[in-house]
């Protein structure tokens, strides 16, 4: 196991890495480090004992385990973490490119002097989006997944621990663009925050449904280019309601600011 | 492409049962998956076939139970079966229905020696 940052493999791995920190954490350990990285794991496994089986001796074992049995322990215990410290934790969830950082960048500039915000950045590669974060003054720490396609409890867990969220407040884990793997991992996140921008097709809630169907709140991003695209916001709604009937929507534009009074207005409710 | 780790975590879990049981090899592992549990089936096969395994799961074969999704009328309370999340009830056609079954990713049981 890496010891810098915790991950279990030394290339492609899961990266933590807060803006400000970056040499402190690339791959290539000090030679220090080296023995750390030694792995030596062979081991014996010949079992030489020659029975003479006529008959066969299999047994079944039942287990009736979910297989995300793991993550979702974890995950109880990240919102069990979260209620005690009275943080509010946000899971944002979206395909590449609707507008989640942007919302976070304008969020936080806007609510700083109401709310302590900390953002959880989840990206395969690049510091991109925590740089951004980090511009407006809120803690950040950037997951690079490397190939993975989603964020898991147990990184939540580590990257929590290294960022020092503190009580009373709102932590925003800007998940991975994919709306296809996210859907089935917890994160122990109080709300599922699910955004769809205007120039995406409004048939996105019926072609992704089970993160629309994970979810609690639908942002439609992007409202102020409603007048050059072909989208229909109460379709795009009905399509979302359909496979989720309890979604809550709010329409904005992170750019203009439009609609963004009553997103603050939810997230600001939220916070005891 | 979640299958890869789906079926890494459900090795994993065997491989950790399977020593606890004094397993000296495991033939096959049972699975129950909804047909709404996000995952692709095809992809999941692929994934079981070519996911490193350990000497304990060398040759073990998997079978899958499909679960047919069962969806429930929040209005008139009326179960059907579906194919998707958004799926009006035949009955009433109001749209609020809930997936009552159907989306489970389960390890139902392991054969070994």
């Amino acid at each position: 196991m890496c010891t810098t940052c915790g991950c279990d493999h030394p290339d492609n791995s899961t990266r933590f890495t807060i803006p400000g920190q970056e040499q402190n954490h690339a791959h290539k350990h000090g030679q220090s480090d080296n023995k750390d990285h030694e792995h030596e794991h062979t081991h014996n496994h010949a079992h030489p004992h020659d029975h003479e089986h006529t008959h066969s001796h299999s047994k079944v074992v039942t287990l009736e385990q979910d297989v995300l049995a793991h993550n979702n322990l974890l995950a109880e215990r990240n919102r069990g973490y979260f209620e005690a410290k009275n943080i509010l934790a946000l899971n944002m969830v979206s395909s590449p490119g609707s507008g989640k950082t942007t919302i976070l960048e304008k969020t936080i500039t806007d609510l700083k002097n109401e709310v302590s915000f900390f953002v959880v950045e989840g990206d395969q590669q690049t510091l991109n989006d925590a740089n951004r974060i980090n511009a407006t003054g809120a803690p950040v720490i950037q997951i690079n997944t490397g190939s993975g396609c989603h964020l898991d409890s147990d990184m939540i867990n580590k990257a929590v621990k290294k960022l020092e969220v503190k009580d009373n407040s709102v932590l925003i884990i800007e998940n991975v663009g994919n709306l296809v793997c996210p859907a089935m991992f917890d994160l122990g996140e109080a709300f599922r925050v699910v955004v769809i921008s205007v120039t995406e097709g409004e048939d996105k809630p019926l072609k992704y449904p089970a993160m629309f169907n994970s979810s609690n709140i639908c942002l439609i991003n992007k409202i102020d280019l409603l007048p050059y695209v072909d989208f229909s916001v109460e379709k795009a709604k009905e399509y979302a309601l359909q496979v989720n009937h309890h979604l809550q929507f709010f329409e904005i534009s992170s750019k203009t600011g439009e609609g963004m009074k009553e997103w603050y207005e939810w997230l600001k409710t939220r916070i005891k | 492409m979640h299958e890869l780790s789906i079926v890494t975590n459900i090795l994993d879990t065997i491989e950790e049962n399977a020593i606890s049981h004094n397993a000296t090899i495991v033939h096959e592992i049972e699975l129950e998956v909804g047909e709404l549990a996000g995952v692709e089936f095809d992809a999941l096969e692929f994934a079981m076939e070519h996911a490193p395994k350990s000497e304990l799961l060398k040759n073990v074969k998997f079978n899958i139970l499909k679960v047919k999704p069962i969806a429930k009328c929040q209005i008139c309370q009326f179960e059907f079966e579906t194919s998707e999340y958004a799926s009006d009830c035949p009955k009433c056609k109001s749209f609020k229905t809930e997936i009552i079954k159907g989306n489970e990713l389960k390890i139902k049981s392991f054969k070994m020696d």
